[in-house]
């Protein structure tokens, strides 16, 4: 449009044409920047899929014990992972919930409030060993329950809560303050404005962030070397002994996730480790990717049925 | 407080709600409302006006201590309702929400079926016993509210299908089955169209006539006219002129309302 | 509700649930702090290192009671920058695309996939390190890089690792940034690069800035990923990038099931923990210092 104008000097023109190459340059830097990113999250993780594709789809390694003569399998570990979630959910949603109600609904405005908030700040930036080393000796030496699952349960709780506590207070946040007053000018305390009116209206984003968080503590393995053991179980899923170290429910029991067994095979590798490193990785990313499609078609879900009812 | 009045001031014999000197702090510096003195009486509705920022919502939310939900905001002075002054650290603030009702801005449905909106506070006060209990409040209270006719086929259906108009009449519903004897609206209207506007007037005047009083916020001068008894007019914090509607609009007496009402600010 | 409580009574009961719930994070973690804190520093005041040895000392070699955390220490940092400073731009121009140039595809498509990244564990990272950087490195370096495992190696799984990090919430930075002020500038005639550098990237430069802290928290406190790729040597100073080093986290967790419980050793490595809670806390106090700085610059 500057080049139209006769009494436009020249510098004028050179300057809005070399503003508009900038422009445009940057413009391209940058499309190629996204284009390289998206080609390396595309690149890295059928990468990983399709190297264990081989062994991960072996009919077996889903359902044999590790020491499988033929065909050594994950099955312990994949039951060893799952529980351990279980019991990290059964944990640290309860408290996560409660904790994220004080801070969004209770907490009085004082140095209580700003200290707890900065300890769960600390919680959520604290390196996961050193969750882990703490983990074995608090609740290992010190609680006295031994490397065990409720031991690092607790300690991937320790690392789950952060995160649930912000998923859950942002959840509530978002639900208009408007609901709130609504049912406060009525006389409801705020405990039936909370569990009535507000989480059912923050239902979809808390599930999603549940299942979001869920794939987290999947992987998570710096925490649970040395308070769920890295030894692989035996287990004996016809033992009703709920005391029995080889029963898979018992929660005093050493245990080892997918992701510990990675950690421990690539530290100690054996003849032929290599390949079930790799199979036990892809089954570990499926895992995590399945929790992300999980997590949004349960909220698009839950979203759904709550504005049709 | 320091300057509030002597204790041994006793309200009006037989008002409803009566404020002495309430004054509204913000963040312990800020002065949202200065000392302002107002009696309600049964049956009458009572419109705030003033341009905005003047302390009139605050003034309403004052009544049935909403503001004590707000951080750091501090209420002084007395409100006697019922002749005992509530505005003590004692009050149960359940029991009085329970009769003093409050409508908002925005229509506030909670994500429930019709139905379940209504009973919903009844229920957690322990109000409504049985099926036929509960079936009867729903029909009166939507009635009231001149809802009835067009959702009683949908009580079962979520609020939030109802138009904008609607839901803010089941929000007065909501309220009147908790059988208040004050209702606060801040500024019900100002979300809405003009029939639902006007619908909402109706009701406004329908209620009054039962014994309620009402008291309402507006920045609508057309609205006060219509609606209210008596008008207040607020001014940068402060009450500055009150009487009769008819009064306050045909024979104003300070130059702040004189100013208002021609319109040369707000 | 048959049997109504008073609503104080209800009220106060959930005040109390909830505190509880609040009461017990905070204690566990000032549990934590006071334990890391005792275990640590017992090292000094029991065992009697000390600490310039400890803190300065060029080699960590246990079977002759040399405790110098030197090595860990560069290596903790050196891998921090440098991942830093290879995700940084990757980062902030993805982050300026996705939101000044493409909102649309940054929303619907960007976002879910860079929020993959997140998701996938570290361990999976490692494995990755392992057995693909590592061998790239050896092949690009060939007798420089004799196992590829090195700083190098383990800054680029980091960068990777803490790109989505400072991706989002870089992104999140710049979407908060009021629209009138792009529109302010378009209408002055200032092109699109101009107003993102001049005035978006200018009004959002603190919070980027909490974007970078935090993607460096992540990275420094990173523990298998780097533990499997560095190379895990602590005897001595890290000569190059391509030298086999270690990090806090890698020594530690090496070191731990080694170590028996109450030994210097075991001691030792408990110090070697308070470095990173201490670190994480610094980061948190800067982060805050942010927070504050940008409050009030923008009144």
């Amino acid at each position: 449009m500057a080049s139209e104008k006769n009494g436009r000097s020249v510098a004028l023109d050179a300057h809005v044409r070399r503003i508009d190459s900038q422009d445009k340059v940057a413009t391209g830097v940058l499309t190629v920047i996204v284009g390289l990113v998206m080609l390396l999250v595309v690149a890295i993780i059928a990468y990983i899929l399709v190297r264990g594709a081989g062994r991960a789809l072996t009919p077996g390694f889903l359902t044999n014990p590790y020491n499988d003569e033929a065909v050594p399998g994950i099955l312990y570990q994949l039951w060893d992972s799952f529980y351990m979630l279980l019991v990290t959910l059964i944990i640290s949603v309860p408290i996560s919930l409660g904790a994220a109600i004080f801070l969004v609904e209770y907490a009085p405005d004082n140095w209580v409030t700003s200290a707890a908030k900065t300890a769960i700040e600390t919680l959520s930036s604290l390196p996961s060993i050193v969750v882990g080393m703490f983990g074995s000796l608090f609740f290992v030496v010190t609680l006295g329950w031994g490397i065990s699952i409720l031991a690092g349960a607790c300690a991937l709780t320790m690392f789950n809560i952060p995160i649930l506590v912000r998923t859950i207070q942002q959840a509530l946040e978002d639900v208009p303050r408007s609901q709130r007053d609504a049912a406060l000018a009525m006389g409801l305390t705020r405990w039936e404005t909370t569990i009535n009116v507000l989480l059912p209206a923050a239902m979809p984003a808390i599930v999603t962030g549940i299942v979001l968080s869920a794939g987290r503590v999947f992987g998570e393995a710096a925490a649970l070397i040395f308070t769920a053991g890295s030894a692989p179980a035996r287990l004996n899923f016809a033992s009703v002994n709920f005391l029995s170290p080889t029963n898979p429910f018992n929660i005093f029991r050493p245990a080892c996730s997918l992701a510990v067994y990675i950690w421990r095979l690539t530290s100690e590798p054996t003849a032929g480790s290599t390949e079930i490193v790799w199979g036990t990785a892809t089954v570990l990313l499926a895992c995590v990717l399945l929790f992300n499609v999980l997590a949004r078609l349960l909220g698009k879900l839950l979203s759904r049925r709550l504005t049709a009812e | 407080m320091t300057d509030a009045t002597t204790p041994q001031a006793t309200p009006a014999e037989g008002s409803l709600l009566t404020t002495r000197d309430v004054t509204v702090t913000y963040d312990l510096t800020h002065e949202a409302l200065h000392k302002t003195s107002l009696t309600f009486e049964k049956g009458q509705v009572t419109a705030l006006i003033g341009p905005s920022g003047c302390g009139k919502s605050t003034f309403l939310r004052c009544l049935n201590l909403m503001n004590r939900e707000i951080p750091r905001c501090s209420i002084g002075g007395e409100i006697f309702y019922h002749g005992h002054d509530i505005n003590t650290p004692k009050e149960n603030l359940f029991e009085l929400r329970k009769s003093i009702g409050m409508v908002f801005q925005q229509p506030t449905p909670f994500r429930k079926s019709i139905r379940e909106n209504i009973l919903f506070a009844p229920k957690k006060h322990g109000r409504v016993k049985s099926r036929e209990e509960e079936d009867e409040l729903v029909e009166t209270s939507l009635k009231q509210a001149a809802l009835w006719d067009e959702v009683k086929d949908k009580l079962k259906q979520s609020a939030h299908a109802l138009s904008g108009g609607q839901q803010q009449r089941l929000c007065i519903a909501r309220t009147l089955a908790m059988k208040p004897d004050v209702v606060l609206f801040d500024e019900p209207c100002s979300a809405l169209d003009p029939i639902s506007t006007f619908a909402i007037e109706e009701t406004i005047r329908d209620i009054a006539s039962t014994g309620i009083c009402e008291i309402i916020v507006t920045h609508n001068m057309e609205q006060a006219t219509r609606v209210s008894d008596r008008t207040a007019f607020f001014y940068v914090g402060d009450m500055v002129e009150t009487g009769t509607t008819q009064q306050i609009f045909r024979d104003p007496h300070d130059q702040r309302l004189i100013d208002y009402l021609t319109g040369r600010f707000g | 509700m048959a049997n109504l409580m008073p609503k104080r009574r209800l009220e106060n009961i959930g005040l109390g649930i909830t505190g509880f719930c609040v009461a017990l994070v905070a204690l566990v973690v000032v549990t934590l702090i006071f334990m890391v804190a005792q275990q640590g520093l017992t090292t000094f005041f029991v065992d009697g290192l000390n600490p310039i040895d400890f803190f300065f000392g060029q080699n960590w070699i246990p079977e002759q009671e040399r405790y110098g955390a030197l090595p860990m220490i560069v290596g903790s940092f050196a891998v921090t920058l440098l991942s830093t400073a290879f995700a940084l731009p990757v980062a902030i121009g993805s982050a300026i695309f996705v939101v000044e140039v493409a909102p649309s595809f940054g929303r619907r498509i960007f976002q879910p996939f860079i929020e993959l990244l997140v998701g996938i564990p570290s361990v999976v990272y490692g494995v990755l390190g392992l057995y693909v950087i590592n061998s790239l490195i050896k092949a690009i370096f060939g007798d420089a890089a004799p196992t590829g495992a090195g700083i190098l190696s383990g800054s680029l799984v980091l960068a990777i690792m803490i790109l989505p990090t400072i991706t989002t919430l870089s992104m999140d930075a710049l979407r908060a940034v009021p629209n009138q002020y792009r529109e302010g500038s378009y209408a002055l005639g200032c092109t699109r690069w101009q107003t993102t550098w001049h005035v978006v990237l200018k009004s959002a430069l603190p919070s980027l800035m909490t974007a970078v802290i935090l993607g460096m928290t992540r990275a420094f406190g990173e523990t298998l990923a780097v533990q499997m790729v560095i190379g895990g040597v602590e005897r001595s100073m890290p000569m190059g990038l391509l030298d086999p080093a270690s990090t806090l986290t890698a020594a530690l967790t090496a070191g731990l099931s080694n170590a028996v419980s109450g030994s210097v050793y075991y001691h030792a490595l408990w110090s070697l923990g308070m470095i990173l809670l201490a670190m994480s806390l610094v980061f948190i106090l800067i982060i805050h210092l942010i927070g504050r700085k940008g409050a009030k610059a923008n009144g």
